[in-house]
């Protein structure tokens, strides 16, 4: 149990407080709701971009690292499709230096060029290090444009090319700014050796006097697919790999925890159906695994496995086919279902341990309208019946819900 | 109104409080330290073995025997225990270091009972059957193909290899040909001679009664100790070593030298230096290299402690027309630590966050349990975190130049560019 105060400031943020006397640390965790999903189409990579522009300094304060190691305090920041997510963790007795470094880059940025030039450079850098110079590396750049033809999703936050990054200006940048980093579009959660009273103060001070923007989001939506797609790539690999990814509800939908747990029972550890037919008993896998993308609007769910030498791609998928249908044959079983909840609730559970998951826990529970989500999930998830999961099964694995990507090894 | 310029006042603390540890000397002599605290209902159970690479009379045993624990015991095949541990909502993590194996269960506490009755039966009854340790070595060999098209894999492994020769244990990496090698009775004899000895460490919300079940259930380990082997470090070339890796779009740099232990006395001074030359954002190395110039995505400099040895790593991933420039960039930043003093304002923002970043680590009782560990491994003081707090509150910038030049020389590295 998770206990929170909430409540909003005049100009639109959403605060959230959760004490924990326990701990001699503070926790500032700033959710701003934007991701690449609100990128134009030819200038993608912009969010993760921003994010690392939201270090280079502020209106009244011109670096922002400085002065919170200054205070023994650490900080870090993700992107991804849905969301910016900025979170610092500090000696409790220093909050308000949190306060403080939060808002004013809240406030206005300092827009410095060299700033953004050297960030191109440096996020140039993380594009090549995570993505071409890996094996597999690009396989999400080939497989989202594959599964959405219409939706942003079709490309990855790290952005589709280079190229984009290289073209961004400054101008792009103020306008970007000024269209989502604005107190009503985003989440503050302050947890750990705090108190309601303390927050409501500093935040009032601090975040108060910033003017609320108005932003409006207007996502396409992928139509239904109703024809497989297939691609095939060939690359300089080891070994064949697999990949298959069917369309499943967004992140809130009711069917979410189904789906999930659907995904446990195929292909989560060593004890899952994929991993005991295909890498145990066939070897045709030498590893396999499928999960859920715990997007916000409508996500995939998604095989992926690399395949035992001289095994051909279309016998993997095929043999994959056999294990799904078995499952939409016959359902699951009772402890089967257990099995998969079990682990679902140990991983619930750990991932309250640390404070700062908590607060990032909440942040990104309230961007479903309650942040009590995060005390009522495991409800959830103990909800889901044998039914369910044959029901939302059936609706998922349909051929013509599929793209399938085989990454083919070139031997040289 | 508000003046934003000014930064609020704040509190500078040096207070480093672990949990005490119930220490509990077992039935047959192994060390149980229970670290107790936190709100969830969850623990965690780490046993370390006395297995690492050390001791292998096979190269690559500590690997497999300790990856074999979970695939098969007298009674129950791997199938089954992968299956228990999933429906006990447990998970294990393995390590095979170089000292030590450490083996450890997180645990819910509603399934603490049988959970610890299955993971005591994977550490004392693992029959290490032909087929699973078929599966696991073309599993390996598998990922060591895919490895070795990563060129951060291969820069790394030139690492320890280049400082510590081949022949000596924390210069080996496992090769294709040591893992054909491998075989059932080097395995069984490793297990059965290395996985006797333990040091054990209990953490998180542990009822007295969860707490009779683990001596209970861990009291016939011997107290843990190594028994001492010696191995001759020959004097190594240092020199640079650059290895092409065609269609690669960038190098892995890594400078690499051999370097003191947390057991040292003047460890915590060299840790300190290595936090202002690379071991923080905000660090020389991280704001030259990436900040200033835009070369690297990261680049840091890490000291690694072991049980006889230690080593100091400095790496980064940069774009194949600049690993000159990186690596003259980098000589510089460590010969200016070497020749110009640190300025106050530099060292007290560095000072500070060194602090508080190590208060700010011990937030839950698994990560006061890692601390704790450290210091049985290493047979630390009691204290050794808040001295090590106070030494870095009072070293002066003349010392840091002192230390700089006992162990950060610019030319006493071994560099290695893959790309």
């Amino acid at each position: 149990m998770v206990a929170f105060k909430e409540f909003e400031l005049e100009n639109g943020l959403r605060v959230i407080v959760h004490e924990d006397p326990t701990v001699q640390i503070a926790v500032m965790n700033i959710l701003y709701d934007v991701g690449s999903r609100d990128e134009h189409a030819e200038k993608t990579g912009f969010a993760h971009l921003f994010e690392h522009l939201m270090f280079g300094g502020s209106q009244n304060i011109p670096n922002y690292d400085e002065p919170l190691q200054r205070v023994g305090g650490e900080n870090n920041a993700f992107t991804n499709t849905d969301i910016t997510n900025y979170y610092l963790t500090l000696p409790a007795s220093n909050i308000e230096t949190g306060f403080w470094l939060e808002s004013d880059r809240m406030m206005s940025l300092s827009f410095d060029p060299k700033v953004l030039e050297v960030q191109r450079k440096v996020v140039i850098e993380e594009f090549k290090q995570r993505y071409l110079n890996q094996p597999y590396g690009d396989v999400w750049l080939k497989l989202r444009p594959l599964a959405y033809q219409v939706h942003p999703y079709q490309w990855a936050t790290i952005g589709k090319e280079i190229s984009h990054i290289e073209n961004a200006t400054m101008e792009d940048v103020r306008a970007f700014f000024f269209k989502h980093y604005v107190p009503d579009n985003a989440i503050l959660v302050v947890a750990g050796n705090v108190t309601v009273g303390q927050i409501k103060a500093l935040s009032e001070k601090w975040f108060g006097p910033i003017p609320r923007g108005k932003k409006q989001r207007s996502l396409p939506l992928e139509p239904p697919q109703n024809k497989k797609r297939f691609l095939e790539v060939k690359a300089n690999v080891p070994a064949n790999a697999f990949y298959k990814a069917w369309h499943m509800p967004g992140r809130f939908h009711e069917d979410y925890y189904a789906i999930d747990l659907l995904s446990d029972l195929l292909g989560r550890g060593q004890s899952s159906r994929l991993f005991q037919k295909l890498v145990k008993e066939k070897e045709i896998f030498t590893s396999i695994s499928s999960f859920v993308m715990g997007t916000l609007d409508p996500g995939l769910l998604v095989v992926s496995g690399r395949l035992t030498d001289g095994i051909e791609l279309p016998i993997a998928e095929e043999e994959v086919e056999k294990v799904i249908e078995e499952l939409r044959r016959n359902g699951t079983i009772d402890e089967e279902l257990s099995k998969v909840k079990n682990q679902a609730e140990s991983m619930l559970e750990f991932s309250e341990v640390e404070v700062i998951n908590r607060a990032m826990n909440l942040a990104f529970a309230k961007l479903s309208g309650d942040a009590n989500l995060v005390n009522t999930e495991a409800k959830k998830i103990e909800g889901v019946t044998a039914v369910d999961i044959n029901r939302v099964s059936n609706q998922i694995f349909r051929e013509e819900n599929a793209s399938v990507l085989y990454y083919q090894a070139q031997k040289n | 109104m508000l003046d934003r310029t000014i930064a609020p006042p704040f509190q500078r603390s040096t207070s480093f409080e672990l949990i005490q540890p119930e220490k509990k000397t077992l039935k047959s002599g192994a060390e149980a330290y229970f670290v107790l605290g936190g709100t969830q209902e969850v623990s965690k159970v780490e046993i370390i073995f006395p297995a690492g690479r050390w001791v292998e009379k096979v190269w690559g045993a500590a690997y497999f025997a300790s990856n074999l624990l979970s695939k098969g015991t007298k009674k129950k095949t791997s199938f089954e225990i992968a299956h228990l541990l999933d429906l006990y909502g447990a998970h294990l993590e393995i390590h095979p270091g170089l000292d030590h194996i450490s083996v450890s269960i997180y645990l819910l506490n509603k399934n603490f009972e049988p959970a610890i009755s299955l993971f005591l039966e994977l550490l004392t009854e693992s029959v290490l059957v032909q087929p699973e340790i078929d599966l696991l070595k073309s599993i390996y060999l598998q990922n060591l193909k895919v490895n070795y098209e990563k060129t951060s894999f291969q820069a790394s492994r030139l690492v320890r290899k280049n400082l510590f020769g081949e022949g000596h244990p924390y210069g080996k990496e496992l090769d294709e040909a040591d893992v054909e090698k491998v075989d059932r009775d080097s395995l069984l004899e490793h297990y059965n001679e290395f996985f006797k000895k333990a040091t054990i460490l209990v953490s998180g919300k542990v009822s007295e009664k969860n707490q009779r079940i683990i001596e209970n259930a861990f009291s016939s380990f011997e107290f843990n100790k190594i028994d001492r082997i010696d191995f001759t470090n020959k004097d190594l070339n240092y020199t640079r070593h650059v290895v092409a890796k065609e269609g690669s779009v960038q190098s892995s740099i890594r400078l690499a030298k051999r370097a003191i232990s947390k057991t040292r006395p003047d460890y915590a001074d060299a840790l300190f230096l290595n936090h202002i030359l690379g071991g923080y954002f905000g660090s020389r190395l991280m704001k030259n290299i990436r900040e200033d110039k835009g070369l690297s995505y990261g680049i840091s400099s890490s000291l690694h402690s072991l049980k006889h040895d230690g080593y100091l790593v400095i790496g980064a991933d940069v774009n194949n027309e600049n690993v000159e420039l990186t690596f003259d960039e980098i000589a510089k930043e460590l010969k200016r630590v070497r020749t110009e003093k640190i300025g106050e304002e530099e060292l007290d923002i560095a000072r500070n966050h060194f602090i508080g970043s190590l208060q700010l680590e011990i937030t839950t009782s698994f990560a006061h349990a890692d601390k704790i560990k450290n210091m049985v491994l290493f047979s630390l003081s009691p204290q050794y975190y808040q001295n090590m707090i106070s030494r870095v509150g009072a070293i002066t910038a003349e010392e840091l130049l002192e230390v700089a030049n006992r162990y950060f020389q610019e030319d006493s590295f071994v560099e290695i560019a893959v790309g």
